[in-house]
């Protein structure tokens, strides 16, 4: 399938559907039947429901709450016995409703930037940088190019994450504690350079709340890369690693997104069509494995990318205002660390009056569900970890 | 980089000597904001009452940075618990009621090397049954209250009960807070917290 | 004399009240086997002499070896009696066919010279066809499988019976001969029956598939296969020793456990899984009786003697455990271990039945687990003698591939007991196996208790067997264990090799747990479930309990995953089992090309004749 006409987010306006196809940066009209049509149309609806019968099969419950996993989810693994036939992924534990329209825009933000606390800065850019279109505020070039550099710093912390729980579950233990303190040293860095670890409270509508200097933060990060690339090529050499991520919750479907998508040959990023990278020539890190291997290697690649985006960036800074042509019927989108996100707003009396928000979670899981069919148990650590998921993204905004 | 253990002895020692050291560093705006100008503050949750900023509200936006500043103290927390107890070791189950994932991750980052708080005795454990202590972090959630209630219940005595960071404290911006539901020993602020506000909390519960 | 004869007469008048009064016969049974036992018991002692009797060719006797066996075979007859009171006690065919199994093996036993032997072997199998066969629901091949490999049983001892009467020149069971082929001939007849490693699934799928009642595998598991091991140590004790079939059956033995305790460990069947580990404690035995052939090639009495008192004890533990296990295993009328809903056993049946697991586990201080000792113990004294390279070095492989396969029956059993017994169930209707499964498990239960009194019975017995001039006693002292209370195992050249007390484990456990009970009681608190914080769902079934084996060792198990119409399915086969049935195919391809060319006519009904023929013949030959 092109991914051309991959439907990866429906919505309802009025009486119609519309839906948001990737490579497009406006919503079309669509029927319903199609939308229904689609075999990953629960995953849009937050339904992750596979389950399996037979004989000897049994539903085995992980969760909600649980160690070793970071949030609260729920897996009904169908088995009969180790292997996992299929599995039921229940978020709905930790269900959040939160407010967004009708509220100030400011608080709004707050709100945005709480939807995943791990990757706040890019959501928060794109509440952002959506009002800032939609109501035609031009910000300063510089605004956008720190926006672009904490997006990017954001990807990196992310990604060096995900490599430390994946090491972690693959038992490499001293890998793990080295990626996670090379993590805990950029949040350091990031406190001290923006006023918060998580960068919650910088952005604002319009700007920044609270200014820095980028030739810190980009030195940071350089040497933070340089550390990850020692890592990573000791990773490589270890036999260990490989063959425990190897193989593991292999996935290659269209709809998966971001990483998890690259990493199966499907070269989509939505950087290549967001307005803040138009003039950034960066090339798409893809992978052929479609497995947890394969993931990896996407992050080790995509860190990379991102210096190089961010050293960019930092060249190409002109002195003009950064104010893009609004589209008809637009669809905003931003590449956060685990995929692309792709919202919908509409506006009334300076207020926003509708949402609809496709976080790469809601997508992910479902390829996740689908790629640990035939795995084991123990395989569930190592496939998880690799898809970058976050339940918190699976709230209702509403 | 194929000897690990000789890039490790590189890299030296990373962990902090907090408590007995001062903190290295800390995230300013996780910390409670103080006076430092006479013109009033603007607080989006209304934690700044006659000059005085709740702990429980405050959700390190810094939108008040006009009137105020970062304390850069580490008493972003509060116990209700005298009698000192579980000297020797302390282990939490932390409990997601509805996060963003900002708690989470800064509460298992106390477990990395920079913090590495197993050398004070702190683990984490992977059910309530054997855990010390009990970190609730987020909103209010339908799902989770028999969840946190049936972990409180199967935990042995002395167990301590922490409310962790402003959403599970009030409920921040997003929701409704925790307070209601438990009856904490501990409570420790911010959005998300600080790892050394953490331990620092941590160390005074058990009366270390 | 009189005593030998009612010993041979009285289960026989039990076979004839038996179709028309079902439940007296088995009443009748239960007072015989118990008679049996004690007058075995006096006679071991030596409190009592038994004399033969012979009328022409029927000579039956009664000497150290089947007086031995006599005490652990009728114990188990005892036990069949006993489930069948509660299990169809009016069933007139079933008491028949029972009644006739058990006259047939205890005059095996009874059988002084090879016709009787013979004649009363082929009985046996014939009436076990007959008990597989008895239910009109049952498949026609289950039972035809287990009479035909018992026929090739049967021949393979005829043609060594054959080859042992042309070198003695005598058909009397006392007579010593050198000729190791004959020797193999004859452990193979007894092998088959004994349904080892590969042949398992002859012996034991026809029970498991083929409707046997439950009172039939007692008898088939617990009985047979220890008559077959009598069989055995008979022989090989006439034998003059050849290291070369000690080594052989050594190795053989090993494997055949080894395997028997991996295939039931991923058994789903409750009669396949007890099948299994029935292969399993076979093994254990030949290996045992390999041993024994070695060390009397070697001529190291103190070894011999203990080994042979280790098969002894091994014996009593299995057929007794594993007797009360059968009867757990009719518990439900499901054979899927997994289809066991709720056992309604009361607290102390299953705690004994909990007691016949472990000692089939070969844990210590249960009997099983004292068996398991000699076995360890011998093997570890084998591996000791490093002056014989050969030797110890198959001990050392045979002993790690034993180990392995005892270490594997834990789990084995951890998830019987769970899924069969282990779930409280409170009803008021207990199962109709309540009490003979209680009674199975004190028996079991009785041996690590009255040990020293079987080491002394046994050891005295081993000593009269091999003919030392006077017998070794194991029992020993040490430090505040007081006289008979510790056994004790030889080194190579007499003393102390190793030691095991236990009753002073079975003290040591019920103390502690006492002093903790009592002390730590106030500090009780029940804790209740975490399921990752909420009600607990579906329960792991027994399938998935054992299923991580099955995909680690899938070349073993031979396992094939399934999915149809969105349905999912995992099977194992024995592969063993598979490459038969494949070898089967082929034969009879060429017995059907085969028949036709020479013979036109009904092939059943030829088959038929030439069993009937041969056992009128042989009834003729026995009589005359």
């Amino acid at each position: 399938m092109n991914s051309n006409q991959i439907i990866s987010g429906f919505f309802k306006k009025g009486q119609d559907y519309f839906c948001i196809r990737d490579n497009s940066r406006s919503f079309e009209p669509c029927p319903i039947e199609e939308i229904k049509n689609l075999d990953y149309f629960h995953a849009l609806e937050k339904e992750y429901k596979h389950n399996a019968t037979g004989e000897n099969v049994f539903r085995f419950n992980y969760g909600p709450s649980t160690g070793g996993m970071v949030e609260t989810v729920d897996f009904k693994i169908y088995t009969y016995g180790e292997r996992i036939l299929s599995v039921d992924i229940l978020p709905e534990f930790k269900r959040r409703e939160i407010k967004i329209t009708h509220e100030k825009l400011d608080n709004a933000l707050l709100k945005m930037e709480r939807l995943n606390g791990f990757h706040s800065f890019s959501y928060s850019t794109l509440l952002c940088s959506s009002l800032e279109r939609l109501e035609g505020i031009g910000i300063p070039d510089d605004v956008r190019v720190k926006r672009i550099l904490l997006m990017e710093t954001e990807r990196i912390i992310s990604h060096i994450f995900k490599t430390a729980r994946l090491c972690e579950a693959a038992s490499q233990n001293i890998a793990s504690y080295q990626l996670l303190a090379l993590r805990e040293k950029m949040m350091r860095s990031v406190a001290e350079i923006t006023g918060h670890r998580y960068m919650f409270g910088i952005n604002k509508i319009g700007g920044l709340y609270r200014d820095f200097e980028p030739s810190r933060l980009i030195q940071m990060v350089k040497e933070a890369v340089r550390e990850y690339s020692q890592i990573r090529d000791g990773l490589y050499v270890s036999r260990i690693f490989i063959d425990r991520i190897e193989n593991t919750c292999k996935i290659s479907v269209p709809f998966s997104r971001g990483p998890t998508m690259r990493a199966s040959g499907y070269a989509y990023d939505y950087r290549k069509m967001d307005p803040y990278y138009a003039d950034l020539d960066f090339s798409i890190v893809t992978e052929n494995g479609s497995d947890s291997l394969a993931r990896f290697q996407v992050f080790a690649g995509e860190i990379k990318t991102s210096l190089e985006i961010m050293e960019r960036a930092i060249e190409q800074k002109n002195a003009d205002d950064f104010m893009p042509e609004p589209l008809e019927n637009e669809i905003f989108g931003v590449e956060t660390p685990s995929g692309d996100a792709r919202m919908f707003l509409e506006m009334e009396d300076n207020k926003i009056s509708n949402i609809y928000l496709r976080t790469p979670s809601m997508l992910n899981l479902e390829a996740f569900a689908r790629g640990i069919c035939g795995n084991v148990k123990t395989d569930i650590p190592f496939a998880y970890e690799s898809f970058g998921i976050w339940i918190s993204e699976l709230g209702e905004l509403l | 980089m194929k000897l690990w253990p000789i890039n490790s002895l590189r890299k030296g020692i990373l962990t902090t000597k907090f408590p007995m050291g001062k903190n290295e560093t800390i995230s300013p705006w996780s910390t409670l904001p103080v006076r430092r100008n006479d013109s009033e503050p603007y607080c989006p949750v209304n934690a700044i009452n006659m000059g005085k900023v709740s702990l429980e509200k405050c959700i390190s936006c810094g939108r008040c940075m006009e009137s105020m500043e970062p304390s850069l103290r580490l008493d972003n927390f509060e116990k209700f618990r005298e009698k000192p107890l579980l000297k020797r070791s302390f282990k939490i189950f932390p409990i997601d009621s509805g996060t963003c994932g900002a708690c989470n991750t800064e509460l298992f980052s106390i477990g990395n090397p920079y913090y590495d708080a197993t050398r004070l005795g702190i683990f984490f454990v992977n059910t309530p049954k054997q855990a010390d202590a009990l970190a609730i972090m987020g909103v209010y959630g339908e799902e989770m209250e028999s969840v946190i209630k049936k972990a409180v219940e199967v935990m042995a005595q002395p167990a301590v009960i922490i409310l962790f960071g402003a959403c599970a404290l009030s409920g921040g911006i997003i929701g409704r807070g925790l307070r209601d539901l438990v009856d904490p020993d501990l409570i420790i602020g911010g959005c998300p917290p600080d790892p050394f506000v953490i331990l620092n909390a941590l160390e005074k519960v058990r009366g270390r | 004399m009189i005593l030998i004869f009612l010993m041979f007469v009285l289960p026989f008048l039990s076979v004839l009240i038996s179709p028309f009064r079902p439940k007296i016969s088995y009443y009748s049974g239960l007072i015989i086997s118990a008679l049996v036992v004690l007058i075995s018991a006096l006679f071991v002692a030596g409190k009592i002499t038994v004399n033969s009797y012979s009328a022409g060719y029927f000579k039956i006797h009664f000497g150290q070896l089947n007086a031995t066996f006599e005490i652990i075979i009728s114990v188990t007859f005892f036990l069949v009696y006993l489930f069948s009171l509660y299990y169809m006690p009016e069933d007139r065919k079933l008491a028949f066919f029972i009644n006739l199994t058990v006259f047939s093996i205890s005059s095996v036993l009874l059988s002084k010279n090879v016709i009787l032997f013979l004649l009363f072997w082929e009985s046996m199998s014939i009436s076990g066809y007959l008990l597989i066969g008895f239910k009109k629901d049952t498949k026609s091949y289950p039972p035809f499988v287990f009479l035909v490999f018992g026929e090739l049983s049967t021949l393979f001892l005829t043609a060594g019976f054959a080859a042992y009467f042309v070198q003695t020149g005598s058909l009397s069971l006392t007579h010593s001969f050198s000729n190791p082929y004959i020797l193999i001939v004859i452990i193979l007849g007894f092998l088959f029956k004994m349904g080892m490693v590969p042949l398992q699934m002859v012996e034991w799928l026809p029970i498991a598939h083929g409707n046997a009642p439950t009172s039939g595998s007692i008898l088939f598991s617990a009985s047979m296969t220890t008559l077959a091991l009598y069989g055995i140590l008979t022989f090989s004790i006439l034998a003059k020793p050849d290291l070369i079939i000690g080594l052989l059956l050594m190795i053989f033995g090993s494997f055949s456990l080894l395997f028997g305790s991996l295939f039931a460990l991923s058994s789903e069947n409750s009669k396949m899984l007890p099948a299994y580990s029935t292969v399993e404690n076979s093994g254990a035995m030949i290996l045992l009786t390999g041993i024994l052939i070695s060390w009397r090639y070697y001529g190291n009495f103190y070894v011999y003697t203990f080994t042979l008192l280790g098969i002894f004890i091994y014996a009593t533990a299995h057929a007794w455990a594993k007797s009360t296990i059968f009867i757990l295993s009719g518990i439900s009328d499901h054979h899927e271990i997994g289809s066991v809903k709720k056992s309604y056993l009361s607290r102390h049946s299953r705690f004994l039945s909990g007691i016949g697991l472990i000692s089939l586990m070969g844990l210590i201080p249960i009997g099983g687990g004292i068996g398991e000792w000699f076995l360890l113990e011998s093997l570890f004294i084998s591996a000791s003698a490093v002056n014989l390279k050969l030797f110890s070095t198959v001990a050392i492989i045979s002993g790690s591939l034993a180990a392995l396969g005892a270490g594997v029956t834990i789990p084995t059993f951890t998830k019987y007991y769970y899924f069969m017994a282990g779930r409280m169930e409170k009803d008021r209707n207990l199962s109709r196996i309540n009490f003979p499964v209680a009674a199975g498990g004190a028996l079991v239960l009785s041996i690590s208790i009255l040990i020293p009194a079987f080491i002394y019975l046994y050891s005295g017995v081993a000593g009269k067997i091999l003919g030392l001039p006077q017998s070794i006693i194991y029992l020993s002292t040490l430090k505040d264990i007081p006289y008979p209370f510790l056994i004790y195992s030889p080194a190579i050249s007499g003393g102390f090799f190793g030691f095991v007390s236990p009753i002073f484990d079975l003290l040591f456990i019920s103390i502690t747990a006492l002093i903790v009970s009592i002390f730590a009681g106030r500090n009780r608190r029940p804790i209740p479930m975490w399921n990752g914080g909420i009600e607990q769902g579906e329960n792991m079934n027994s399938f998935a309990y054992s299923n991580v084996l099955r995909i680690v060792l899938k070349k073993v198990y031979n396992s094939k995953e399934e999915r149809r119409n969105g349905k999912y399915s995992e099977r194992t086969f024995d592969i063993f089992w598979v490459s038969i049935v494949d070898m089967t195919i082929l034969f009879q391809k060429f017995s059907i090309k085969f028949g036709r060319f020479f013979m036109n006519g009904n092939i059943n009904r030829y088959i038929a004749y030439i069993i009937i023929a041969f056992f009128a013949v042989l009834i003729f030959v026995s009589i005359f």
